[in-house]
């Protein structure tokens, strides 16, 4: 599929169009910050943004789901599964690294025995990315094997030119999307590649990743783990707004009989995450706890999927309160002996 | 598409104590869909997560064998903070409860054919050694199995479970059985010894033999030593891992030992597969 | 004098650390952001000069003291020490194992170099309790429209109040920073973490969401601080303050107490008194 253009002044049209077919969610700007929600129209939409305050994993993995509805009767249980959607989703504006979160959620949540509701959001929604130009001082993606204009996980790849887009088309179901328009010029491709090359000088390297999971391999009783956790508040900043992190819960609400089972986001940085009933706890402290944060994305998830748990997206360094920077701590470890 | 979160409707044929202390009851429970019956198909190690819709899921051994046709067994212990225990120890047999499985991986696939097998148990955690055990000495299975010894103890006599199965096996020549007790009461008439002690005194063959454990921590701590010294290696001593779980598919992300879940990749791990995983369970 | 102070605080702690005075210091160090200073744990006297003070300095390091054993030396500025003083009270820490390095505010600065809304009305810039104090005590002043924001709230009515409850908390994503970043807010079981009975799930459902936080709310009554950690930590830009400064307002003229001044007062919540106000029975 050949690149393509659109003109600044013609997104309102295309995007209008597409919200008669889909619903769509873009960048919004909101009291919270700029986050992902829906729009009617593009005026809703505000693309003046590094990142959205939230990740796109929600429309993956949603905060809250109801696996199925119950009815508990005298002489049988009656379980309803839950209806699917049938209108499909897209997302307008994700960035690179939310990208790529997405390609690590689909190789855990879709290989082995597929997660049933993960795979219909993931077959109904379009994932439309936006590249980053002007990359933000939080952002390291270059530094764990992404990149501000990567096309991982990713259905098309918007680039912001001078008074138009450029369009990379990646899965096959966008063709129709961008069929009727003008196909990029040679002059077009070059300007984006340049936008390229200065968004990557932008990201300075913070460390390098090529390593990191045999250093890893060796540290399990390492004493840095007895230093790094100290300041963490135990609570779920990091991994609620991490595009990767995807562990979850499953508690069943009642009133009276009728009841149904949900799937909320849960948090390895929670005291309570392990904890047996018979009251051990074989990560008692938040020093096991940080230990399976870093263990978790850079060891086990590498070595389970072959991506990290971790694309520099800044969500985590920029908003926990006590400044609990993943960067330092990756810095530490591999300079560590 | 099959969705692997909705539970498979079960009732509770019967619920049986095994112990004296009233907070260990096995579950019989048959399927409510022939269908369903059909297509659980599992073997000796693997677990089912117990739905009881309102309270949650609980992973839980299987504690019957395949060759037992037509009904689950479960022995659930009652925990004082265990919301789905508790609510399991205040049912009837009539009450129809969920299952999701068979998960994990079983005691077969660590090579446990053809060779002879030393079965080590400790006090609650018999439950899915009882489901080996039957399985290997069934009529059809018998011949697959070389030696088949069972060491089973408990705190007391009034700990130890599965007291009808240990005396029908008792009077079997195809496998030996011993069974001890920490301290006896006045009426105890068999052995009084630590299990780590008796597996001493019992000497099993080592000799392509595979030795599998389920017991408390230290029950474990100290039969491993006496397995080695006995000539086991790693690879050939089984251990059956707990942890916490949610979704049994290794989805949720609580379980893991290592890169490794206990539901998907275990809960059976053999010693050397432990030792290089990091101590975290 | 900025300088100066960070170089006192630096002193005091190396003293303390050689002399074994204290297992650990905890105090500031520069962040890894522009405009930004982060908690840290010192236990060697050579590492004493990480530490620093400015006006980023923000965090309630008395977040840090519940239920450690060990003797601690810890720098407070005037709302931490009165969170110390809630937990001396409240039997969460000793006094004798803490050496508190007293540190006199004139308030601190957010990510956008404005002062927040709580340092702009504090009346207790100088510590209340400490070993030491660093620097000269900075002028006190009784602030006449502390509550100017609360009043406009008490003057809604119920369904606006109602509405604006919702509003705000609909923002919630469950996180906990708020609670996890409140010093009283130790509780070794929190109230939303029990299964037996479950009082509340963990979904970002409304009702949840509001559930836990007037559940929270309730339980800082006389204990809060105004220190705006919660509103600080929490990543939504959720006000907390609406509510807190109201239940803080209730301490005060209900039974005429105010947080963390004095550790021999017993607080409003430990105490029974017969001529208590009791119109709120109806």
């Amino acid at each position: 599929m050949k690149e393509k253009i659109l003109a600044k002044k013609d997104l309102s049209e295309f995007i209008n169009k597409l919200v008669k077919e889909y619903d769509v969610f873009a960048p919004v700007k909101k009291d919270e910050g700029i986050l992902f929600s829906k729009i009617d129209k593009v005026d809703d939409m505000c693309l003046s943004y590094s990142n959205t305050k939230n990740s796109v994993k929600e429309f993956l993995l949603p905060q809250s789901e109801a696996l199925f509805r119950f009815v508990k009767k005298e002489n049988s249980n009656e379980i309803t599964d839950i209806k699917k959607k049938k209108r499909r989703n897209l997302l307008f504006g994700v960035r690179p690294c939310d990208g790529k979160a997405i390609a690590m959620l689909d190789k855990v949540f879709l290989e082995n025995i597929p997660d049933s509701y993960y795979k219909n959001k993931r077959e109904n929604i379009l994932v439309i990315g936006m590249a980053c130009n002007e990359p933000d001082q939080t952002c390291f993606c270059t530094s764990v094997d992404g990149g501000p204009f990567s096309t991982e996980g990713l259905d098309a790849l918007f680039v912001e030119l001078k008074e138009k887009y450029l369009i990379i088309p990646i899965a096959k179901q966008c063709g129709k999307l961008f069929a009727h328009l003008d196909t990029a010029s040679q002059e077009d491709i070059n300007y984006a590649e340049k936008l390229k090359k200065n968004a990557g000088k932008m990201l300075k390297p913070v460390f390098e990743i090529e390593g990191i999971k045999e250093k890893l391999d060796g540290m399990f009783e390492s004493p840095i783990w007895e230093t790094i956790y100290q300041k963490c508040t135990k609570c779920g900043i990091c991994t609620y707004l991490c595009p990767a992190c995807h562990c979850f819960d499953v508690q069943d609400e009642t009133v009276g009989e009728k009841g149904c089972r949900v799937r909320n986001w849960d948090s390895c940085m929670f005291p309570k995450f392990t904890l047996h009933a018979s009251g051990h706890n074989p990560r008692p402290t938040q020093r096991e706890r940080w230990r399976q944060r870093i263990m978790h994305k850079f060891n086990y998830l590498k070595e389970n999927t072959g991506l990290y748990g971790c694309v520099g997206c800044g969500r985590c360094v920029e908003h926990c309160p006590v400044n609990l920077d993943i960067r330092k701590v990756l810095k530490d470890i591999l300079e560590s002996k | 598409m099959n969705n692997p979160y909705l539970p498979i409707p079960m009732i509770i044929r019967s619920i049986t104590d095994e112990a004296a202390t009233k907070d260990i009851k096995t579950f019989e429970l048959a399927f409510l869909n022939k269908e369903d019956e059909k297509n659980f198909s599992y073997l000796p190690g693997q677990f089912a997560e117990i739905s009881v819709l309102g309270s949650g899921e609980a992973p839980v051994g299987i504690a019957s064998s395949p060759t037992e046709r037509g009904i689950l067994k479960f022995t659930i212990k009652w925990y004082p903070k265990g919301v789905v225990t508790n609510a399991l120890h205040n049912m009837f047999a009539g009450d129809k409860i969920g299952i999701r499985g068979p998960f994990g991986n079983s005691f077969e696939s660590k090579n446990i054919k053809n060779r002879s097998v030393v079965v080590i148990g400790g006090g609650f955690a018999f439950t899915t050694l009882r489901s080996l055990t039957t399985y290997m000495i069934h009529l059809n299975n018998r011949s697959k199995f070389k030696n088949i010894t069972v060491i089973y103890g408990a705190r007391s006599p009034g700990d130890l479970i599965y007291k009808k199965e240990l005396e029908e096996w008792d009077k079997r020549d195809d496998m030996k059985l011993y069974v001890t007790v920490d301290k006896g009461d006045k009426d105890w008439k068999g052995r009084e010894g630590f299990v780590p002690t008796v597996t001493g005194e019992v000497k099993p063959s080592a000799e392509n033999a595979v030795a599998i454990i389920c017991g408390p921590p230290i029950m474990i701590k100290f039969t491993i030593p006496k397995l080695v010294e006995l000539g086991f290696s790693p690879e050939n001593i089984l251990n059956s891992l707990e942890m916490r779980m949610k979704c049994g598919i290794g989805k949720c992300g609580r379980c893991n030992i290592g890169g490794k879940y206990v539901c998907k990749d275990g809960p059976i791990f053999s010693l050397a597969e432990l030792n290089d995983l990091p101590k975290e369970y | 004098m900025k300088d100066m102070r960070a170089k006192k605080i630096q002193d005091i702690a190396r003293k303390l650390l050689k002399e074994k005075k204290v297992d650990i210091v905890i105090g500031f160090e520069k962040g890894t952001l522009p405009s930004s200073a982060t908690p840290c744990f010192i236990r060697n006297p050579d590492q004493t000069d990480r530490l620093i003070w400015n006006s980023f300095c923000g965090n309630n390091l008395a977040n840090y003291l519940p239920k450690r054993k060990d003797k601690i030396g810890i720098v407070a500025k005037g709302c931490d020490s009165r969170s110390i003083v809630v937990l001396i009270q409240e039997k969460q820490i000793k006094r004798e194992q803490l050496y508190i390095i007293g540190v006199p505010c004139e308030g601190m600065i957010n990510k956008n170099n404005a002062p927040h809304d709580y340092c702009l009305i504090c009346e207790h810039k100088n510590p209340v309790i400490y070993d030491v104090l660093v620097g000269e005590k900075v002028k006190e002043s009784k602030k006449k429209d502390k509550y100017k924001e609360v009043e406009k709230f008490e003057k809604k009515s119920a369904s606006d109040k109602w509405k604006y409850l919702e509003s705000e908390l609909s923002k919630c994503i469950r996180c906990n920073a708020c609670r996890n970043a409140c010093p009283t807010c130790y509780c070794k079981e929190c109230f939303i973490d029990q299964e037996k009975p479950r009082w509340v799930g963990t979904t970002n459902n409304l009702s949840d969401i509001i559930f836990f936080h007037l559940g929270r709310i309730f339980h800082q009554a006389g204990r809060c601080t105004d220190c705006g950690a919660c509103v600080r930590a929490c990543p939504m830009n959720i006000d907390f303050r609406q509510f807190t400064q109201k239940i803080t307002k209730d301490a005060k003229t209900l039974f005429d107490y105010e947080t963390g001044l004095d550790i021999d007062i017993k607080p409003p919540f430990t105490t029974f008194k017969e001529d208590d106000k009791q119109d709120f029975i109806k």
